[in-house]
């Protein structure tokens, strides 16, 4: 008995030792345990936080902040609803397992890192300050400006799970994360080309000399009597066989659409697939109005601009030698109206630059009208290229046959677009209605805010596009364009034909009704219009709100002869190509020519002519209109160089000119996004040579060196068209974007299609997609193509280029 | 001739007599060697978590090895990833003793790497080792290279209780170790500068 228990004590320390091992090691495996777990949850909850964060960012950069009223309540919202959003994110993250459903939101910070129950978090969203070291930032006006990041902070209450039982208690995990302030420089790529108006909804109107109105009431059956509403004394003097007495008035007869559809393609019935990049008629100057006959209109009958008709080359009122001033002074370099009545030298005086006219029939064929003859309508010669020998005829109200698509003016079909910030896509209707329209006191150009303009009907809307209803000192375009005679608009509505007096007297005039016209026409042309909205509210507000930025604009439309190298890089704005001879596109408001007589060579170096003739681009190269340009520049602050492209418009009147929004001022505004009007084609190359030679631009901006580069921002091109240039461009413009590949240049590109063309769509596909082969996959650097089959999906694609730029996690 | 007699020990005190032997055995030859090694896995650990903690921050530097203020000039600072990675190791260095390495230009090292993404056609690169930068207008293709950042420490862990008499590394001198930790870099074109 006593031998077992001695031997059962020998080797008791071994057991001992056994157990002191194994509780050793027991703890080693406990610390070691809960020392993983609680890196573990470290970790988890610090990707919460990260997940959180960026989650928050994007949603402030997804967000609608466009057009802000004056306390940012749209961006109020904006960071709000990101705050909620990273809220969310958070909550629905896991730790060890657990959901993180039930974390409670606290404020201030301090309440982040309180120790709760175990498993017990706390979670804090708020805005931040980049440009302070991330401070935290009020959500009130105007400290909200300034909270361009979203930071999550987070506090765990982590209890260990076998450490608790020697001792060591609850641990409080901490962790923070915040959305970055990326840098971003970037150059917009805009296309400007003709086809960018091809969606408005406009009127092809014939304005005539209506020598049938003024007849006694019932002497013609069909007729009104219109009496002479004004002018008394400017009956015909009966010289050169003139009849005295009243003899017409201008009449605006509408040329209807071959359908339903005012659509500019659908008047002219376009063919996209065999011409996708659109059409080349404009709906504001250039209007290069005869290129509507041209070999892609399937119209049934082709709308043909009639220069005879619409070109007054008889400066009446100035003597028939020396200079021809200020009567030609007006649209755009055109006369006032197309009725050659000579005031005060009554009928049949006309001047043929050195003489009078004498309109025996038959004897100078090339006037417009034969205001002598009264008879339903006015015979002028048939020159169209379709034309017939000999006189036509045009009918003084009545639209029918075959070849009566004769036009003189084409204007938008505006209407009240509501209040500030007007909100793309603004479409006008299928036919003008009246309307009257007060500017607002948020409208850029300080001419026309605040001013009460009205359009009753088209015969408004024709002389405001032409400036005839502009008061100007010492000038009344009224009455030289013979308005005070009165005058009369027929609109045709199917087989209804309606005349009206148009209501319009000397006293309807006001000052700036051209430029009033013009703003409303370019709000109202598409896809243009929402184009420039979706750049401006979907890109450039997002960037300059959420990132630290330079921007950088380069409007292309043609390349060729205008620009101070047709290859570029042309920096600064450009004057559109044109030329002097017949038909020639963006020359000025109409053709240059008028029969055998060009009036560009005739008169040149006299003030006849608009800014948008001759006149040098202010602050660029070249004459004509101006498809602004903006370089990419260092140097300057942020708000230089994003008000300089998104600033407004800039506009002037010179020589008596209204030049709205395609200025020769020389200001940085001028040169902003809004300054560009449709006209000619599709010259991408340029473009875009110019646009990556903007990040190779010496002082200004060079990315291949250290101290004229920003080398933390991303450096992007957001290439926007509705096109695809010709053959001869495509490979050029490929070789640009496969440069910027290895020069950490991403291309975006836009690709808008507001005519529903699959030849379009996949030209676009091939020339702006994401394989090799494309701008967007020739780039790398994360480029990336994004279509549009809607103007009311632009602003999206410029959204998401916008996101892609200012994510970045601090 | 006295017979040797045999007698059996009082077995009382038995069992503290053998726990000298044991706990000379249990401390000399388990117990602080386990505590050494212990200690120095856990601070290899460390080093090991400085040497990531440096990686993941660098990985989301804007340049490489030049310092840029966002926004321009006097915002938030952001040093390029090669003094991100070694300002945050050192800062994790400074948080656990016996964590240490000797700092010269390459230790921490961080280096460059472009590698060729599989199925791409591009030729194979070397690696660039910081403060040296790819040099401007060396900007990767993004395309055919995942360009990552290593970086990589030469440091030591010491042992908690270091033992004079012999010279074993982790138990009774400090252990070298040489760890390293990877990530993939968020703004390749910041590696020219």
């Amino acid at each position: 008995m006593n031998e077992r228990r001695i031997r059962n004590q020998k080797g008791a320390a071994v057991t001992g030792l056994v157990i002191a091992l194994f509780m050793f090691i027991m703890l080693a495996g406990f610390f070691a345990f809960d020392s993983s777990r609680l890196q573990m949850a470290q970790r988890e909850l610090t990707a919460t936080c990260d997940a959180a964060s960026l989650a928050g960012t994007a949603m402030l950069t997804s967000l609608d902040i466009a057009n802000d009223d004056a306390t940012a309540s749209k961006l109020g919202i904006a960071q709000s609803q990101a705050c909620a959003y990273a809220r969310n994110m958070f909550q629905n993250g896991n730790m060890l397992g657990q959901s993180l459903g039930s974390a409670s939101v606290v404020s201030p910070y301090s309440a982040v890192s309180t120790i709760g129950n175990p498993g017990d978090c706390n979670v804090m969203i708020s805005l931040a300050d980049p440009q302070q070291q991330f401070v935290g930032v009020s959500p009130s006006y105007p400290d909200r400006l300034n909270g361009r990041a979203i930071m999550c902070y987070a506090g765990y209450t982590y209890n260990p799970v076998f450490l608790g039982g020697i001792g060591v208690g609850k641990v409080l995990l901490q962790a923070a994360s915040g959305g970055g302030l990326p840098q971003v420089d970037a150059v917009l790529v805009f296309d400007y080309s003709g086809s960018m108006d091809d969606a408005t909804n406009v009127t092809f109107v014939r304005r005539t000399w209506d020598s049938t109105i003024n007849s006694p009431a019932g002497t013609t059956a069909g007729q009104t009597d219109w009496s002479n509403p004004t002018v008394a004394g400017i009956a015909g003097d009966g010289s050169s066989g003139a009849p005295a007495g009243p003899h017409g008035m201008v009449h605006y007869i509408e040329v209807p659409p071959p359908a339903s559809s005012h659509r500019l393609s659908d008047y002219l019935v376009h063919d996209y697939t065999a011409s996708p990049n659109g059409v080349q008629l404009n709906v504001l100057p250039p209007q290069s109005l005869p290129v509507s006959d041209n070999v892609y209109s399937n119209a049934p009958n082709k709308y043909i601009f009639d220069r005879n008709l619409r070109v007054n080359t008889i400066p009446y009122g100035v003597p028939t030698t020396g200079t021809p001033a200020a009567k030609f002074a007006k649209e755009y370099g055109t006369p006032p109206g197309n009725c050659t009545l000579a005031y005060p030298y009554g009928y049949g005086k006309f001047y043929n630059e050195a003489s009078l006219i004498d309109f025996t029939a038959g004897v100078n064929v090339n006037a417009a009208y034969n205001t002598n003859l009264n008879v339903p309508g006015s015979p002028v010669l048939n020159e169209h290229a379709r034309g017939t020998a000999g006189f036509k005829y045009y009918p003084a109200y009545v639209y029918s046959g075959t070849d009566d698509h004769i036009y003189t003016d084409l204007v938008v079909n505006i209407a009240n677009p509501g209040s500030w910030p007007y909100t793309q896509p603004l479409n006008g209707p299928q036919n003008f209605v009246n309307f009257s329209f007060t500017f607002p006191t948020q409208e850029p150009d300080s001419d026309i805010r605040g001013q009460t303009y009205n359009f009753e009907n088209i015969g408004v809307l024709v002389e405001a596009a032409r400036g005839n209803l502009d008061t100007v000192s010492g000038t009344n375009y009224f009455n030289d364009a013979l308005l005070d005679r009165g005058s009369v608009y027929t609109t045709t509505s199917g087989s209804t034909v309606s005349k009206q007096s148009t209501g319009m007297s000397s006293g309807h005039r006001a000052a700036f009704y051209q430029k009033a016209y013009h703003r409303l026409a370019m709000l109202y042309s598409q896809p243009i219009a929402t184009a420039i909205d979706g750049a401006y509210g979907g890109f450039f507000q997002k960037i300059n709100t959420l990132t630290d930025c330079r921007f950088g604009l380069v409007g292309f439309s043609n390349s060729a002869n205008s620009l101070a190298n047709s290859s570029g890089p042309n920096f600064t704005s450009q004057g559109s190509a044109h030329l002097n001879t017949p038909d020639a596109p963006n020359s000025y408001f109409v053709s240059t020519d008028y029969g055998s007589r060009t009036i560009g060579t005739r008169y040149a170096g006299n003030n006849y002519s608009g800014p948008q003739y001759q006149q040098s681009i202010g602050g660029g190269a070249g004459t004509g209109f101006r498809q602004p340009r903006r370089a990419l520049a260092k140097p300057e602050s942020q708000n230089t160089s994003y008000t300089g492209i998104v600033g407004g418009l800039q506009s002037t009147t010179i020589n008596s000119y209204c030049a709205p929004w395609s200025a020769i001022a020389s200001n940085t505004i001028a040169n902003g996004l809004e300054n560009g009007t449709p006209l000619s084609d599709t010259a991408t190359a340029e473009a875009l040579t110019t646009a990556r030679a903007m990040f190779h631009n010496g002082s200004s901006y060079d990315i291949a060196t250290l101290s004229n580069n920003r080398p933390a921002a991303k450096h992007a091109i957001v290439f926007f068209t509705d096109g695809v240039p010709n053959s001869a461009d495509a490979g050029p413009t490929l070789t640009q974007a496969q440069g910027c590949k290895g020069e950490g240049i991403a291309v975006f590109t836009i690709g808008l299609d507001v005519t529903n063309n699959p030849v379009l769509q996949g030209s676009q596909v091939t020339f702006l997609g994401n394989l090799p082969s494309g701008l967007a996959g020739a780039s790398g650097n994360g480029g990336k193509f994004f279509p549009c089959a809607s103007a009311s999906t632009v602003r999206d694609s410029f959204s998401a280029v916008a996101r892609r730029l200012t994510q970045g996690q601090r | 001739m006295a017979k040797f007699v045999t007698k059996r020990r009082k077995s009382t005190g038995a069992m503290a007599a053998e726990y000298v032997a044991t706990m000379y055995v249990l401390f000399l030859f388990i117990f602080f060697p386990v505590l050494n090694l212990g200690t120095c896995g856990m601070r290899a650990f460390f080093l090991w978590f400085a040497c990531n903690q440096a990686t993941m921050l660098a990985a989301k530097a804007k340049t490489f090895n030049t310092l840029v203020y966002v926004p321009e000039p006097s915002g938030t600072p952001y040093p390029g990833a090669y003094a991100t990675a070694r300002a945050r190791a050192a800062q994790i260095r400074s948080m656990f003793p016996g964590v240490d390495w000797t700092t010269n230009p390459t230790n921490p090292e961080v280096r460059i790497i472009r590698a060729v993404i599989p199925g791409s056609s591009a030729p194979a690169v070397a690696d660039v080792i910081g403060p040296n930068t790819l040099g401007l207008g060396n900007i990767p293709d993004v395309d055919q290279y995942v360009c990552t950042l290593r970086v990589t420490i030469n440091g030591q862990v010491t042992p908690l209780i270091p033992v004079p008499w012999f010279n074993i590394q982790g138990l009774s001198s400090p252990m070298f170790l040489r760890v390293s930790s990877e990530a993939q870099f968020e703004n390749p074109p910041g590696l020219q500068f």
